[in-house]
Order: C-alpha cells, then structure tokens, then sequence
C-alpha cells in the first residue's frame, strides 16, 4: 500500500469516525422520541408527530406485490442485487441493482384505518424480512425469474449471464397482513374530502413535502442519516421494545466506535503529517 | 505531541458530546411540555366538535319531545356550556361526566318517541356524538399518557436538574370525577 493511499484510509476513517458519532447522536435522540410519545389510536389520530402500531394492508390492487424470491403478498418491498466479481484483489460482490417497490400501505389498528406514504423512511426490519440468495448461473439451467426479469424489461441494469456466474439477491419486504410500526408526520390530504382518517390523513415524513419527490426517487428509495435527522420517519417490523433497545444502544456504541476510529486514524494523520 | 493532539481531540468530542447532550435534554423538556398541551388542546378540538353537534341535536329533538320534556334539553344546554368554560383536567373531567349524564337521559328518553328515533338526522347526530366520544377517550388516555411521561421525565436523572433549573412543574392528569367509577347497581336501574 502507498503511502497516499494509506493517507487516504486515514482520512476517510477520521471522516468516517465522526460521521458515527453523529449517527450514534441521532439514533439516540430518535430513541428518546420514540419511547417519549405514546402511541395513538388511529380512529382518533391528530395532526401532527405520530406513533401507530397496527397490521399492514395493501391501500389498493395495485399496491400489492409478490416478493421477488418467496412469492408472498407483500405491501412494500426492497430488492438488492449483487455481482461476483474476480479482480487482482481476490473477489467481491458489486452492487449493480437496487429498487424498491410499494409507494403506500394501509396501517389498521382494530379501531380504524390509516394511510402511510414510504417517502425515504428509516426502515427496521426484523430478520424474518430479510431474504437473501445466492444463485449460480450456468448454461445448463435456466436464470431464476428474480434476476430474468431483468433481461426482459426496459430496466437501467440488464444481467450478462454469459459474463458473470454468481448473483446475490438480498430482499427487505413488509408482509400483507403483518404487524407494523409506524412513526411519523400525520397529515391532512387536503387533495381528498372525507370523514375517515382512512381516506383523510396519511402520515408521512416530516422532512419531506410528498408533492416534491420524485417517482424516481420514491423506487430508488435510499435513505441515509440526513433523511432523518430531525423527527423521525421510522417504519418498523419489530415490535416498539426491540425497537427501542436497538435505537437505545446505536447511541452509546456509535460514539465509542466512532471515537476510537476516528482517535487512531487522527493519530496516523498526525505522525505522518508532523513526525 | 502525537499523544496530545489525540487526547486533545478525544477530549474536544467528549466535551462537545456532553453540550450536545445538555442541549437535547433541554429539548426533550421543552417538547414533552409542549406534547402535553398538544394533547390537551386536541382535547378541546373534539369538545367543539361535539359542541358544534348538540345544537342541531336539541333542535332535532326539541320538534318530536313533549313540553315537559324541556328540562332535559335545557339540562343539555346548561351542561355543555360548562365543558366550554372548563380551564384544567379536573373541571373538565367534571363538567363532561355531567354533560354525559344529561346525554344518557336524553337518549334514553327518546326511547319513549319512535318517530324521533326512526328519525335519520336523530340517528345521524347520535352515531356522530357517540363517535366523537369514543375519540375524547382516546385522547383523555393520550393526554395522561403524555402527560406521565413529562412528569416522570423532570423526575429521572439528569433531566431533574435542567427542570429545576427551568422551575418546570408536574403535570395534572384526566381523572374521572367521584361516583363514575363506582359500580353500577343494574337492580336499582331497573327499579327492582
């Protein structure tokens, strides 16, 4: 390794570091609102910051999907694939698509129904949610449907299976009919008149105007810490204690792995920089 | 001088940790607070609400009952207008319970007048009063909910200090006023 690029690991851990401290800060004040507001019935949800627990429900027909890999209903879904890769290195994985599906869900809570609008939310799956396969491709047998569909549709990645022999397909989804967390912003969908909290709120997230974002943006739903930073947009499958737990300790952890990372590559910085 | 920068830096952030932490413990109290009165202030929109329904209720009503009747509709009005002029959860919780009390005598007086019942704006406004207090109730129990979790707050350690400091003060809770809660005797309901 050259010492530039030993420069460069330096900067980018010391960066890196800091950034983990901050992702620590607001994992922790995120878990401070969470467990700090209580949780609402929807038949009598209000304006404003809100906490629902409830079943998740496909808003229409044509917000349900099969999953990509297990063929389950499901109201929301995020699929990543990954090439294999031999370079002069050894092997890796790359990512080379990754998209999500499911613009909106209905939370119902026994009391009443409410929309949700996935715009760049802070997602936590439980580990039932995520799938992950690895498939070998060889010109024996056929491509499974999950990467074909690739081949067959105009899409901006198309797999070259003559090329490449191993694919990672990792799936995060949320089940029709599977119970959910939800925190964030309920608001008034003035675009819509009606007496239920159904048809007439939908909670979202509060950092973001739903008017503004992009389709695009909605499929390549990618959030990171800055999405988020204020009040909380959570959509969770764990229940609100494993919830608050994780949340409680990324908090604590997040500062002294961010410390020390960020300390050791400070102390490489300034022995080649002084020394 | 390696050893310096870097316990410098490490003190630098666990300085700016403890700031940053002060300064979030100080919002926490000021957001619980302002939570608790966005409770109770929601509190007060479905008292309107239902406010804004007694009116035509009474008008319904007034059309079909017979004169001696009058009592309970002005029983209605005296109470309603005392849930408007509640000023903290006590009162309120009072002047409701009263205000329910003289909604249960009305409806079940209408009992004694099926064309007032077989009435679809009766039926209309009685479904959307029943609605609405079914929604006072979840909101009474958000408002207690929310209101626990400032007071416990200003209680726990550290924020105890900063709320000491800020002179902040409990909360009161909803409570059902007395003799709502007692056990109802269904013989003496029934005259038995």
């Amino acid at each position: 390794m050259s010492s530039l690029e030993a420069i460069a690991i330096a900067i980018i851990g010391f960066i890196g570091g800091l950034l983990l401290i901050y992702y620590g800060f607001i994992s922790f004040k995120h878990y401070q609102v969470i467990r700090d507001t209580p949780t609402e019935k929807i038949q009598s949800i209000s304006v404003g910051t809100t906490e629902i627990k409830g079943t998740a429900k496909p808003s229409n027909e044509n917000e349900i999907y099969k999953h990509p890999l297990t063929k389950d209903d499901v109201v929301y879904y995020d699929l990543e694939i990954e090439e294999h890769h031999y370079d002069d290195d050894g092997s890796d994985w790359e990512q080379v698509e990754h998209i999500s599906k499911g613009e909106q869900f209905i939370v119902d809570d026994g009391t009443g129904q409410v929309g949700v609008f996935v715009m760049k939310p802070r997602f936590e799956f439980h580990d039932d949610n995520i799938t992950q396969e690895t498939f070998t491709i060889s010109p024996e047998s056929e491509p499974p449907d999950v990467l074909k569909q690739f081949q067959d549709n105009e899409s901006s990645w198309v797999p070259n299976f003559l090329d490449k022999d191993k694919y990672r397909v990792t799936v995060k989804s949320i089940k029709a009919g599977e119970d959910v967390f939800v925190f964030g912003e309920a608001e008034i969908r003035d675009e819509i008149e009606s007496p239920t909290n159904e048809d007439n709120v939908i909670i979202t997230n509060p950092s973001m105007d739903r008017f503004e974002i992009s389709q695009n943006d909605l499929n390549k739903a990618n959030p990171n810490i800055f999405d988020n930073r204020g009040i909380p947009f959570i959509i969770s499958t764990q229940n609100e204690d494993e919830l608050q737990s994780d949340l409680k300790w990324s908090g604590p952890s997040g500062l002294i792995i961010g410390l020390l990372i960020s300390s050791i590559s400070l102390y490489f910085l300034a022995s080649w920089f002084i020394v | 001088m390696l050893l310096e920068i870097v316990l410098g830096f490490v003190l630098v952030v666990i300085v700016a940790s403890i700031i940053a932490y002060t300064a979030q413990a100080y919002n926490q109290i000021i957001k619980l607070e302002k939570d608790v009165d966005k409770a109770w202030s929601n509190i007060d929109v479905l008292l309107q609400q239902r406010s804004d329904e007694l009116p035509k209720l009474i008008d319904t009503v007034e059309q079909y009952m017979d004169h001696e009747k009058e009592t309970i509709l002005d029983t209605v009005r005296e109470r309603y207008q005392k849930t408007e002029q509640a000023e903290n959860p006590n009162e309120q919780a009072e002047a409701d319970s009263m205000l329910q009390g003289a909604l249960g005598d009305l409806f079940a007086v209408a009992e004694d007048y099926p064309e007032l019942k077989a009435n679809e704006n009766f039926q209309d406004l009685q479904d959307r009063i029943s609605s609405i207090e079914e929604q006072i109730a979840d909101r009474r129990e958000y408002y207690n909910q929310a209101a626990t979790n400032y007071n416990t707050l200003i209680e726990q350690l550290p924020y105890v200090f900063l709320a000491n400091m800020m002179s902040k003060t409990q909360k009161d809770l909803y409570e059902a006023p007395d003799g709502s809660t007692e056990d109802i005797d269904i013989n003496e309901q029934f005259g038995e």
